[in-house]
């Protein structure tokens, strides 16, 4: 090798290391199974599909608080010792959330991190907006930050009253993925106008059909636009898009072709499920400690299957197992009986009594054991009304929606219920228009951001 | 520099005058080499020069008579009378010093540096401390011998090390290992510690800032044997083996067996039981609890249950693991080397083959080669050709204490029989009720008993590795000073494990049975074929790294100049694939297919569905980097050296913008030798040099990035692949930096009766990465993100000091260590957490401001209650028993600090005595200033997963108790806050401080006059007792403070023999 060989590999070296240290050589992957999610449509499409975060992990501590729920007394010791947030929920105390990170407030908020990241990739991939995939995309961040944000409205904010909404504290709503970004709590209107507003949108981006029931389509945005308008005591509204979801997925399971004693009879993805998705499974809300309360129970009609195929007995003791997920985690997904019963109920509301009764009755019949089910029929729409609040609250036992349904009704003076529970020697109590029924913020929560708590 | 050449060229004329001329050579007496750049001074006058390249020098002194003093790097000062005027030249033969600190020849890595001139902090660990040990791998054989190297082996199979203390809380904390100039990424166990000639520990930024980004932790850098230039042919032989002490099953405080019984019999009667008979995932009961239920069903008579269940009471299954499953360990060591070299080129050969076996009879076996070379190639290039490889095979045999219990949440309960009285195999409680596993075989299931002693005859585990390492460097010599070197490895790793769950094994019984479906029609179906499952992964990394670099070295009168500039690119990349099959045939090599995208409902329990395990995971990892760095370091006259070096690194860190791929460090040093001043005259020390330095060395924490990425993963719910969020985005996110000053002084007695070296130091930690609380509404789950928040400071202490008290035919030197590393954050600590987020036994990590990084911090204790046996808090200055305040609502204000988790002073003293060819080691090392929390009883865990602890028996059972201890009354039901609070509570903790013996070596030399006749050069015996014991421990519960695990390792013996011929 000649000197000048030598220097001549010396200086490419140098030469390499100095170029390549600003060009590729630097800019390869680390590990293949890395991304930068706005680098590419695929990214965000596979952040869409984690469904421990968009699907899992809703809001759980409101189905221990509703009156579906009873814990015995030496059950509720033992899980004060387990999850004070299960425990204390059930009582309505002011320390929950405490002990666990998975609290309900965090795991919606990750979920509209998700979808802001999204949102903000989709910006950046401008240039691809003209794809179906991009719009489909978009359609469903939207989705998800609205599912989230509604979410979490019903356990920490008031309920929905056309009088109060814009003195009523709501939810701060984060709009960017600025994880420094600090946010005061808007009212309880503009909370409910960005839902309903990201909702239209996404209603206009989905598809028609879905290849799995963890992703969203149209029909899962009507859905829940539905249900949200329910929710804010729009009937008009909510029967408008319950009804164009029924139109797109009307098919009802007949609980007699079930076997109810199946460990899980109803299983999940069955045909009445519209979107996917579960709430976190606290410890209240498994069999170790929670029951179903004898006030729910004995609602139900002996040939309702709905006594056998939701419930099992043990002990003198009843335990749920009817859940759309066919486990012991509880469905809070959206599913076509849902839409049965807002239509009805907004029929009912606006006096078409008829109309009423027949969705009503469409969805009992396939309840009812074959041949026992006689068509309900009364003239008087408050008394239908009536009917049709008791079979919601039946059909949609612990599917998440009591807790809601308890606040928008509480504003009704004729349809309120105070909540009594009996617990070790201490009576609790939660009356009609309780502020209990906006949650307290994790007191993390307050600590970082300095929000008005509850 | 020129001019200061040029003033003393200009005065030399007048010192000159009316002088006589001393002509000599230097030469070596070992060799009769010439030795150039020795320094010579007379006493008498000033005058002063270097010997030149053949060794001789002339030197002008004026007067009759004076006296000459002649020193050299690596040799015993000469003093020479001498009488003028010269007959002749003189003729000065320098004796070596075998004096470590007097060869030291440092080498960072980059490049080698004498002693003298090094301003850094180096450790040079030689070839004669490393060999005390017999350890299989080299890093064990820093312990106790190394100064600044502290060992936490708290956690078991984790070692890690620490050089000076963490600096870091989140980043990587393990030095980085360079081996032959080139950082080593392969298994520290790959390499023969019998091919390694020295090991030089970096430990301040001059030091290790050539190390750029990866040095904050401070640098092994591991030097291989090579060949001398001249040299004959040598063979050497060395063997050694070593048997280790089975370890002791009773040094676990284990609750008795009659205890636990007693506990059970309460639990049954207060209906513990009821709800899990029921429980329809068949939960296990001890044999106990089955026989109070078939006493209770009256299916065996109160008598009869009664019978067994004393019987049982004297069962202790810790006899059973002692005598049938633990042995003594045997490790067995053969290496054999040649080596040698002609004017032109060395060589060096090297094969090694280690064979241990564990005291479960697990396996390893390590077979290696290595050869390196050195070729002159004309006069001015050589090429340094180096090839190595290295094949481990290990295999698992006998299940260890802790792999056998009674289910995934349960222990193994303490009077369970693994042998009858012949020592046939017995089974135990595994997984489910007896009685569901008993009617398995009739319902059509396979057999589902689990026979520990047994179970491991079916299944296989062995692990293969290879290593492959070549590299080539080649220095060409472009003048007298200035040469140009460039240098490549290639790295190469590969290893396949394989588990074998053989049809017989317990584990691949239960899985078929798990998965077992009956229909309606009361048929079974197996989704899980009957047969094997394997379990295989390969793995292979492979790096590349070039260097190219100048170096220049000039000596001008009293200037020295060295100069060295280069540039490094290198690339690590990883694979690994992983899989499973399932219904695998060994003999036939068959397999069967399955389905994993149904669910099944489970045999074992009807509640729950699961999918057939599905276990197929690729994994593929690209690093780079690139590095630019220079170094350079001036000395005046011998005395005075000042150094310079800096480095640059980039990688490609994933989601951080370019410009912060790169990180720019560097150093800067003065030394000055003060023994060479001519003020300097003292008779006593022969050696004394000052050395300050400053500069920054760097950490990289790979597993953060600036921009939100996302991790690809297999399989949702739909069994789709989907992406998780890794990293949240973090704009502001840099390297960590750490500014260390060190100041060091060394020094050495002129009879050679005492020397060392004294060094302070001190480190800023700075952009630490640090857990900073955000608001979980911003989606951040866990509500803390990494970020460059902390700070802190280390300050510390290293002596070393080596004493020979005796030098004559008897000789006894005395080798002190001596360390103090204490830290502390200084900013970033999150000190409004809620208490519990800070205990952690010193485990984890929760910086607290103003605390060291590792802390144990407790609740505070008040003693139990004299009525009742509860232990008691202290809340708000009052005695307080509310435990679920105590422990989820206390901040860190209620807790009690007790201090750091690791020790703050450590070192040894070794003594070596020695006698003609007997030599006798004694190492005792001390670690202080530490604490630690030992185990008790938990009675939530007690009565829900069977583990126990021998302090139940010291329990509070009626008043007056609590005067004589600490252990709360058993209560029911359990209180898991209570539990929680007692085993967390400050009357748990201990002083760590020790005094153990490390070492104790004895060897004999044989004479030379014996083996040449037998033509050996070297012969020598050695006997080495490791780990005897402890001499004293603070705490006086006979408990290991530095293993937190179940069995502590105990004394090993090793036999050694060495040859060279």
């Amino acid at each position: 090798m000649t000197i000048m060989k030598m220097i001549k590999m010396i200086l490419a070296l140098f030469l390499i290391s100095a170029i390549s240290s600003c060009k590729e050589f630097l800019d390869v992957k680390p590990d293949a199974k890395l991304a930068v999610p706005s680098d590419k449509l695929l990214y965000l499409q596979l952040m869409l599909e984690d469904h421990g975060t968009m699907n899992m992990f809703n809001p759980a501590a409101s189905d221990l608080a509703v009156d579906d729920v009873f814990i015995p007394g030496d059950k509720w010791t033992a899980l004060l010792q387990a999850q004070r947030t299960s425990a204390n929920a059930y009582i309505w105390d002011k320390d929950v959330f405490n002990d666990i990170d998975l609290t309900d407030w965090a795991t919606s908020y990750k979920a509209i991190l998700y979808s802001n990241l999204i949102l903000e990739g989709l910006d950046k991939l401008k240039e691809e907006s003209g794809q179906v995939l991009w719009k489909e995309l978009k359609g469903a961040a939207l989705f998800h930050r609205a599912h989230a944000n509604f979410n979490l409205l019903q356990t920490f904010s008031l309920a929905y009253s056309e009088a109060t909404a814009d003195n009523t504290p709501g939810l701060p709503l984060k709009l960017s993925s600025d994880i420094n970004e600090k946010l005061p709590r808007a009212s309880v209107r503009q909370c409910y106008d960005h839902v309903l507003a990201d909702l239209e949108e996404s209603k206009t981006l989905l598809p028609k059909t879905v290849e799995f029931k963890t992703r969203v389509s149209m029909t899962a945005a009507a859905a829940l636009l539905a249900r949200v308008y329910l929710q804010m005591q729009q009937y008009e509204l909510a029967l408008r898009n319950a009804e164009e979801a029924i139109s797109a997925s009307p098919v009802l399971i007949d609980y007699n072709t079930l076997n109810a004693d199946a460990a899980f009879p109803l299983n999940r993805f069955n045909e009445e499920v519209i979107f996917h998705s579960i709430i976190t499974g606290l410890s209240g809300t498994t069999p170790n400690f929670g029951r179903v309360s004898t006030d729910l129970y004995e609602m139900y009609r002996p040939d309702d299957l709905r006594r056998t195929v939701y419930y099992r007995q043990s002990a003198g003791e009843v335990f749920f197992k009817g859940s759309y997920n066919g486990s012991t985690s509880r469905f809070s997904g959206l599913a076509t009986d849902e839409l049965y019963l807002i239509a009805a109920e907004c029929y009912a509301r606006s006096n078409n009594v008829t109309a009423a009764l027949n969705r009503l009755n469409k969805l009992l019949v396939n309840r009812w054991k074959t041949g026992t089910f006689i068509p309900l029929n009364t003239p008087d729409a408050s008394e239908v009304l009536s009917l049709i609040l008791d079979e919601r609250r039946k059909e949609l036992a612990f599917r998440n929606r009591r807790w809601s349904d308890l606040k928008r009704l509480n504003l009704e003076p004729n349809r309120q219920k105070t909540i009594i529970r009996n617990l070790n020697g201490s009576v609790y109590t939660l009356e009609p228009g309780d502020k209990r029924y906006a949650m307290p913020i994790p007191r993390k929560v307050i600590e970082a951001s300095g929000i008005e708590q509850n | 520099m020129k001019y200061v050449g040029l003033i003393l060229f200009l005065f030399l004329p007048f010192l000159m005058r009316g002088q006589e001329l001393i002509r000599a050579k230097v030469i070596s007496a070992a060799d009769k080499l010439p030795l150039a750049g020795a320094s010579i001074s007379t006493t008498g006058s000033k005058a002063r020069t270097l010997s030149k390249r053949d060794g001789t020098f002339s030197l002008a002194v004026s007067g009759r008579a004076d006296t000459l003093k002649i020193s050299f790097v690596g040799y015993r000062d000469q003093f020479v009378p001498v009488m003028l005027p010269l007959s002749a030249p003189l003729l000065i033969e320098l004796t070596e010093n075998n004096l470590v600190l007097d060869e030291v020849k440092i080498n960072t890595g980059y490049y080698e540096l004498p002693g003298e001139r090094v301003t850094g902090s180096f450790t040079l660990l030689d070839n004669k401390s490393l060999n005390r040990s017999t350890a299989p791998d080299i890093i064990s054989r820093l312990k106790g011998v190394s100064n600044a190297v502290l060992f936490d082996e708290r956690v078991d199979n984790n070692r890690s090390i620490s050089i000076r203390g963490l600096s870091t809380i989140y980043g990587d904390t393990q030095p980085l290992i360079v081996l032959n100039n080139f950082p080593y990424e392969g298994g520290i166990s790959s390499i023969n510690p019998n091919d390694v000639e020295s090991i030089t520990i970096l430990k301040d930024a001059a030091a290790a800032s050539i190390w750029g980004v990866r040095a904050a932790n401070g640098v092994l850098v591991i030097t291989t044997k090579k060949g001398g230039l001249n040299s004959p042919a040598r063979v050497s032989f060395n063997s050694a083996i070593s048997m280790g002490r089975k370890p002791d099953m009773f040094y676990r405080p284990a609750i008795a067996s009659a205890d636990f019984i007693e506990v059970e019999k309460m639990l049954f009667e207060n209906d513990f039981y009821s709800g899990l008979e029921g429980d329809p995932a068949h939960s296990p009961l001890t044999p106990v609890v089955e026989l109070l239920i078939a006493a209770r069903d009256g299916k065996i008579t109160a008598a009869d249950a009664d019978q067994q269940i004393n019987a049982l009471k004297q069962q202790d299954v810790r006899n059973d693991f002692s005598r049938y499953l633990y042995r003594n360990s045997v490790n067995q060591q053969y290496a054999l080397n040649l080596q040698g070299g002609s004017d032109k080129n060395t060589y060096y050969y090297s094969a090694g083959y280690d064979r241990n076996t564990g005291h479960t009879d697990n396996s390893y076996e390590r077979f290696s080669l290595r050869a390196d070379h050195t070729n002159r190639i004309g006069t001015r290039l050589r090429i340094k050709p180096a090839l190595s490889y290295s094949l481990q095979n290990s295999e698992q045999k006998r299940p260890d204490f802790s792999s056998i219990t009674s289910g995934d949440n349960y222990f193994l309960y303490p009077y369970a029989r693994l042998a009858d009285d012949a020592g046939n195999p017995l089974a135990i409680v595994k997984n489910y009720r007896t009685s569901f596993i008993q009617q398995a075989p009739g319902s059509g299931l396979l057999d589902y008993s689990y026979l520990p002693l047994s179970d491991y005859r079916s299944r296989e585990n062995n692990n293969q590795s290879h290593e492959l390492l070549m590299s080539a460097g080649a220095v060409y010599d472009l003048s007298k000073s200035l040469s140009a070197e460039a240098l490549y490895q290639y790295n190469r790793n590969w290893a396949e494990t394989g588990e074998m769950y053989g049809g017989d094994s317990f584990y691949a019984r239960d899985m078929v049975n798990r998965f077992t479906q009956l229909d309606e029609n009361g048929s079974l179906t197996f989704p899980v074929p009957r047969g094997g499952i394997l379990d295989q992964s390969r793995s292979a990394l492979v790096s590349n790294t070039g260097r190219g670099q100048l170096k220049y070295q000039k000596d001008y009168l009293k200037h020295t100049f060295s100069g060295l500039m280069g540039a490094e690119i290198r690339q690590l990349r990883q694979e690994g694939h992983s899989f499973r099959t399932y219904g695998y045939d060994s003999s036939g090599l068959v397999s069967v297919p399955v389905d994993y995208t149904s669910l099944y409902t489970l045999y074992t329990n009807p509640d729950d569905s699961q999918g057939i395990p599905y276990q197929n995971e690729y994994t593929r990892e690209l690093n780079r980097y690139t590095s630019i760095y220079a170094n350079t370091a001036y000395t005046y006259d011998q005395k005075y050296t000042l150094s310079l070096s800096a480095r640059k690194d980039a990688s490609n860190l994933f989601g951080v913008n370019s410009n912060q791929k790169g990180v720019p460090l560097w150093s800067a040093g003065l030394s000055w030798n003060v023994h060479q001043e001519k003020f300097f005259k003292s008779r006593l020390m022969d050696y004394l040099k000052l050395r300050l330095t400053y500069g920054y060395n760097g950490n990289l924490s790979r597993s953060l990035s600036a921009l939100a990425t996302v991790l690809q993963v297999n399989g949702n719910l739909n069994n789709m692949p989907y992406a998780l969020i890794r990293t949240y985005p973090n704009p502001d996110l840099s390297w960590e930096k750490i500014g260390i000053l060190n100041a060091g002084l060394d020094f050495k007695s002129g009879s050679g009766l005492f020397s060392g070296t004294i060094e302070y130091y001190r480190k800023n930690g700075k952009d630490l990465i640090g857990d900073q609380a955000v608001d979980p509404t911003s989606g951040v789950i866990s509500g803390t993100i990494r970020k460059n928040v902390a700070d802190m400071v280390a300050t510390g202490l290293d002596i070393t000091l080596n004493v020979n008290t005796i030098d004559r035919a008897f000789k006894w030197n005395t080798g002190l260590l001596f360390n103090v590393n204490s830290s502390r954050i200084t900013s970033g600590g999150n000190n409004t957490l809620r208490g519990y987020r800070y205990i952690n036994g010193g485990l984890g990590i929760t910086p607290v401001k103003g605390r060291p990084v590792q802390s144990i911090y407790t609740y505070k204790w008040g003693g139990l209650d004299p009525q009742t046996g509860d232990p008691r808090g202290i809340e708000a200055g009052a005695l307080s028993a509310d435990y679920g305040n105590l422990v989820y609502n206390s901040g860190l204000e209620d807790l009690e600090y007790h201090g750091p988790a690791t020790p703050v002073t450590f070192g040894s003293v070794a003594n070596t005595f020695s006698y003609k060819g007997l030599s006798l080691f004694v190492n005792i090392s001390y670690r202080l200033g530490y604490y630690f929390t030992r185990p008790s009883i938990s009675y939530n865990r007690l009565y829900n997963s069977w583990t126990g602890h021998a302090d139940f028996a010291e329990r509070w059972q009626k008043p007056g108790d609590e005067s004589r201890s600490s252990v709360p009354s058993m209560i029911y039901p359990a209180d898991e806050t209570r539990d929680e609070f007692y085993t967390n509570s400050s009357a748990l903790v201990e002083k760590g401080d020790n005094l153990r013996v490390q070492d104790v070596n004895l060897t004999y030399s044989f004479n030379d006059r014996l083996l040449k006749a037998i033509k050996i050069r070297d012969f020598s015996l050695n006997l080495n007792l490791r780990n005897p014991g402890f001499i004293w421990r603070s705490n006086k519960l006979g408990l290991d403070p530095d293993y937190t695990g179940f069995t502590p390792q105990r004394e090993s013996l090793a036999f050694g023999i060495k040859a060279n011929f």
